[in-house]
């Protein structure tokens, strides 16, 4: 019983290998339905469109879609407004997570700030951050950085209520322990409250990757000259279902790559816990 | 020197009251206790009536609304090296190894380094933690946690040790394993141990001197001196060889059953 890893055996019983297989089976035959749902839309989706059972001038269709996307990828566009979406959701979720964590400290560090602050953040937290969106674009132009401060303003609030709530939820007996040792406030912070929170800031990003994206589409909807929210806006305009199918899928690609980013993160950063 | 004479403890017509916009709640009335350096005292009494208050009032947590507290002669004015306390359930972090936890409370007081580091790895050996230095707190049993969590408090060599219920979460058989070997490094460390237990059978099997409480507001209602005719003193041994276990046991149920 010295160490838990040396009683597995190494050499498996029948029973266990075939369990193995299995469990390998199940998780296989998961990831190809799901590759088959994807499939089966697509394959629907094109021979409805060819088939003329739906107006494609509606409904666009996948090989136009990925006519569109070839297309754009050769001149170059695709990969700029990718990148300017990106861009201004990692600044706002940078900087909203940032900024809204330290707000999440101070609340903490006094008990009366985090009385006299209350209602602001709750009614903050309830408006709908796009309402602001004029005031942004008056107080800093016609471009990014109103875009930036979109999506910082949705990340902000959100980081403030989910990373203050972990911070109260830290079992109060960690804190009565590190007091009998006379730990300052500094170091419970460093030492309790912060590492114990770590799987609530962890949620809070992965909500917060969501909303910035959400807060960046949002800005160049009203506001910009490129980027996939302009893309989506500009195709609506024009009527063209292609560029904004375009744009939508484009925008599923890069969550599902911020989503698995911030996941990745996740499993390195609470191996402790598994 | 003067440690023969200076008690590890003073407490002198402590009274205790919390406040809340509900009201007011006596907790503690009138409570007066001397514990000689290297006594071994429990404090007994139905639950909810003020006993981990007072082991929060020694430990220097909260202060007193009337009376004093005196630590080896000087007044408890806030947390002292000098006190450990050991909680109701281990507490350990979850994310921190068995040795960065055993070693927390050093590091809080800015005195992890390498010579202390090697005293925390020999107190985890001879508590029978070895191999399980590098190991996460959820890969341990409740026993060997509450053996960490032990060596935790150790580790920062305290005088006076308190313990409130420290035995409570675990089942019944480990809990009188570990009582034993508490019991047994304590006395060895020649430690000043004050236990806090609803567990009259735990504070006869490893006390010098039994300490009854009453219900809300805690007054002191008897006070036990307990004296086993056995050649070593050890907590299971109380338990089951020693004839007098039984009567301390009847008398003390009996007047927390007046009193409850």
């Amino acid at each position: 019983m010295r160490n838990p890893e040396e009683i597995t055996l190494t050499q498996y019983s029948q029973a266990h290998l075939a369990y193995l297989a299995k469990v390998k089976r199940y998780r296989r035959l998961i990831l190809v339905a799901r590759v088959a749902v994807l499939v089966a839309i697509v394959f629907l989706w094109e021979l409805s469109a060819r088939l003329g059972w739906v107006d494609t001038f509606a409904v666009s269709s996948p090989s136009r879609v990925m006519a569109t996307m070839y297309r754009m990828a050769a001149d170059g566009s695709l990969y700029y407004h990718t990148w300017i979406t990106v861009w201004e959701t990692t600044i706002g979720f940078t900087v909203g997570t940032l900024s809204g964590a330290a707000v999440a400290i101070l609340l903490w560090w006094s008990n009366t700030l985090s009385k006299i602050m209350d209602p602001y953040i709750v009614v903050l937290n309830s408006i709908p951050k796009v309402a602001l969106g004029p005031l942004f674009i008056v107080w800093m132009g016609n471009g990014m950085p109103a875009i930036i401060a979109m999506a910082l303003a949705i990340a902000v609030i959100v980081t403030i209520m989910m990373v203050y709530n972990g911070f109260q939820n830290v079992d109060s007996n960690y804190l009565k322990l590190m007091q009998t040792f006379g730990a300052t406030k500094g170091q419970m912070l460093r030492k309790v409250i912060l590492p114990a929170s770590v799987p609530t800031i962890i949620s809070a990003l992965k909500v917060n990757v969501g909303m910035s994206l959400v807060g960046a589409i949002m800005g160049e909807f009203l506001v910009s000259k490129a980027g996939l929210g302009f893309l989506i806006v500009y195709g609506g305009q024009v009527f063209k279902m292609d560029l904004i199918i375009t744009g939508v899928v484009v925008l599923c690609i890069v969550s599902a790559f911020l989503y698995y980013l911030v996941s990745f993160l996740e499993n390195r950063l609470l191996r402790w816990q598994e | 020197m003067p440690e023969a004479t200076t008690p590890a403890v003073q407490i002198t017509n402590v009274r205790m009251i919390y406040h809340s916009p509900d009201g007011e709640t006596e907790a503690l009335r009138d409570i007066s206790l001397t514990v000689k350096p290297k006594e071994f005292v429990s404090i007994v009494g139905p639950s909810g009536c003020g006993k981990s208050t007072l082991l929060s009032l020694i430990a220097g947590l909260i202060k007193p609304t009337s009376g004093s507290i005196e630590i080896e002669g000087s007044k408890v004015d806030g947390p002292s090296p000098k006190v450990g306390y050991m909680l109701q359930q281990d507490y350990l972090f979850p994310w921190r190894t068995v040795m960065e936890n055993a070693l927390i409370g050093l590091e809080i007081m800015g005195k992890r380094n390498r010579q202390s580091q090697r005293r925390v790895g020999e107190l985890l050996s001879a508590y029978g933690l070895t191999g399980f230095e590098n190991h996460y707190p959820r890969q341990l049993s409740g026993g060997m946690r509450q053996r960490v969590a032990l060596v935790r408090t150790m580790a920062t060599n305290p005088d006076i040790c308190l313990l409130d219920e420290p035995f409570g979460a675990l089942d019944y058989q480990t809990r009188l394993f570990i009582e034993e070997e508490v019991g047994r490094i304590l006395r060895e460390n020649e430690k000043t141990v004050i236990l806090v237990t609803h567990d009259i059978s735990e504070a006869i099997a490893m006390s010098d001197r039994v300490i009854v409480l009453s219900k809300r507001p805690a007054t002191i209602i008897a006070e036990h001196q307990i004296e086993l005719g056995l050649k070593t003193r050890s907590a299971l041994s109380a338990r089951n060889e020693a004839p007098e276990f039984k009567t301390y046991f009847r008398q003390i149920w009996k007047e927390l059953d007046v009193h409850a």
